[in-house]
């Protein structure tokens, strides 16, 4: 490992400086840059194959970066060996080593760092009772459930101490109906360990839940890079709104007291949306599915939008409907107990979209 | 169906043998079994001549394993981790003597490697072209699984060194592989004889050359009480291979 410049020594959690890994001619990840402070959780998320593990399995050194560089507590360990990281990786399906027990799996860090006997045993003793497995200390992984082996795991990264920790999809072996519960007892012990965890997922409740920041990754390339409500609120593109938030990103301009839509077939008055100055230059309406209503009594007016339903999702508490308007796919959530016909008139629902303006440049 | 199965199991290995093992412990078969009353004394004849030859048998089997393992392990270890074409191409040879008839891989190796016949290495690397492909068969898959590679990064993410990462990771998860690979190529490799018809010094003979030659020249009896001691000892072998095959079906479950 050597030193970096100070810029980036400065820095004493993850700082991946444009790495990009290529396999063959094939660029997997491009230009990564982002940092991890320790104590932070940054979540990667992005359609399968946007080069999300890739960027975890380069941190963790298990691919080599083509270019750029990788700094761990200040220190460029951009060429260095796994083992010197100073990284704990849970890998999806979690990779528990099935001949061991479960204490011997979380020892098995500290073993290969010959961390003496009765520090080991005395962490070891302290993760089982910190992850709730201390009963099954004995047991072999195929003993155990899927939340508990996801507990291991978690637990043989701590048990290194590493400066970074690395989760990859840790919530996608488990059964939906765990997820919830399990996604906050995670919560609570990526606050007790004060490492910078870079958590991969491609769940967008998973990464607002877990992530104080999200970097949305498309085709290899951040798109985004911020704070869960930053991303939310004022989305780089299309891809960002729709994958965080279900909604619809849709270009539009000022004309008097209306946002124009559409080469003007819906005008959208300005004070059923709420404002907010965009860091991504053009102007636009971001639309949730909540943010429209069915209106069967509108005037004939360009206030409100002729849409086609094209499918229908009964939710329990909500009909989540799908629309196609002006050759765009809207959402739209009703009350479940609403009928719907196939031709529909929609309008905003004051208050509930945004309009994004764009700064000049 | 498993009835059928069973029967079928039964009436061509079960039967066979235990008509071996009567035709063994009869004085006189030819009178039926048992006939002139049942005698452990063929054993005690049959084992006079076998035992030089099962020790030979017995030292060319575990050779053959050991290079194996050794030779196997690496092969296998590159055909799963490093596909290429080259690769590819090595793990299609490696089977292609599956594919031919003993007589003519003899007759190949004979006049390829003359120099390496008598000493009797020429026999064992014969064994070990056959054998190899069932280690391969055995390894490969398990090298290959991306569980175990997963597992593996997490080891030498939490500081394994390679080698440990080897030692306590690789080789346990192999280990059932190794172990069914070792049992089969010994087995294999024990009672093999057309190959070894072929390139073994005629005067360093196998086990089965043995019983080739009781059943040619000796009586049934004594064949048989031969038959009798080679299936001894290879039986251990084949129910550790039904117990690892146990083992590791019930280790995906």
């Amino acid at each position: 490992m050597t030193i970096v410049p100070e810029s980036l020594a400065a820095h004493a959690g993850l700082l991946i400086e444009r790495a990009t890994v290529r396999y063959g001619g094939t660029v997997a990840a491009g230009e990564i840059t982002l940092d991890v402070a320790p104590g932070e959780t940054v979540a990667l998320v992005g359609p399968s194959g946007c080069g999300k593990s890739t960027t975890l399995r380069a941190v963790a050194g298990l691919v080599p970066l083509s270019e750029g560089r990788i700094a761990i507590r200040g220190l460029d360990v951009t060429r260095a060996a796994p083992p010197s990281r100073g990284v704990g990786l849970v890998p999806q399906n979690y990779a528990l080593f099935p001949h061991m027990s479960v204490a011997a799996n979380i020892a098995y860090g500290m073993r290969a760092r010959r961390v003496p006997a009765t520090k080991r045993q005395r962490t070891v003793d302290g993760l089982l009772e910190l992850t709730s497995l201390g009963h099954l200390a004995d047991r072999r992984p195929d003993q155990l459930s899927g939340g508990q082996r996801q507990r291991v795991a978690l637990a043989r990264a701590l048990a290194v101490e590493p400066s970074v920790l690395l989760l990859d999809e840790p919530m996608a072996a488990l059964d939906p109906q765990l997820r919830g519960g399990l996604r906050r007892e995670l919560a609570e012990l990526l606050r007790a360990a004060d490492s910078a965890t870079l958590l991969v997922t491609h769940d967008q409740r998973e990464a607002l839940a877990l992530g104080q920041r999200i970097a949305v990754l498309r085709e290899g390339r951040i798109v985004q890079f911020g704070t869960a409500r930053e991303l939310w609120n004022d989305p780089a593109d299309a891809l960002v709104a729709d994958f965080l938030a279900g909604s619809r990103l849709l270009d539009a301009h000022l004309d008097g007291e209306h946002a124009v839509l559409f080469d003007g077939r819906w005008r959208v008055p300005l004070d059923g949306l709420v404002k907010r100055t965009s860091a991504h230059g053009r102007t636009r309406v971001l639309m949730r599915p909540e943010s429209l209503m069915i209106v069967g009594d509108a005037p004939r007016d360009q206030t409100a939008l002729d849409a086609e339903v094209t499918h229908t999702e009964f939710v329990g508490e909500a009909l989540h409907i799908t629309l196609e308007a002006a050759g765009t796919v809207l959402t739209i959530r009703t009350p479940a107990d609403v009928g719907v016909p196939r031709h529909v008139r929609v309008a905003v629902r004051p208050g509930h979209a945004s309009l994004l303006i764009g700064s000049p440049n | 169906m498993n009835r059928a199965v069973l029967a079928v199991v039964l009436s061509f290995v079960l039967l066979p043998i235990l008509a071996t093992a009567i035709a063994a412990t009869s004085v006189d078969f030819s009178h039926g079994p048992w006939g002139g009353g049942p005698t452990l004394d063929w054993l005690g004849y049959a084992w006079v001549p076998l035992a030089p030859v099962v020790a030979r048998s017995l030292a060319i089997a575990l050779g053959v394993v050991l290079l194996n393992l050794l030779l196997g392990g690496v092969i296998s270890w590159w055909v799963a981790r490093r596909p290429s074409w080259a690769t590819f191409l090595v793990g299609y040879l490696v089977n292609v003597p599956l594919a031919i008839p003993g007589i003519a891989l003899s007759v190949a190796l004979v006049g390829t490697f003359p120099p390496l016949r008598p000493s009797g290495f020429l026999l064992v690397m014969a064994h070990l072209v056959f054998t190899l492909p069932f280690t391969l068969a055995a390894l490969v898959p398990v090298l290959a699984d991306p569980s175990l590679r997963a597992a593996e990064d997490v080891a030498r993410s939490l500081g394994a060194s390679h080698v440990r990462v080897a030692r306590t990771i690789t080789i346990p998860a192999c280990a059932v592989g190794l172990a069914q690979a070792a049992a089969m190529v010994f087995a294999l490799s024990f009672g093999e004889f057309n190959i070894s018809f072929f390139v073994n010094p005629p005067a360093a003979p196998t086990i089965p050359f043995a019983l080739f030659d009781a059943y040619s020249t000796g009586r049934l009896e004594l064949a048989s009480a031969q038959t009798i001691i080679f299936i001894a000892f290879i039986v251990p072998v084949l129910g550790a291979i039904v117990a690892l095959q146990r083992r590791a079906g019930r280790s995906k479950t």
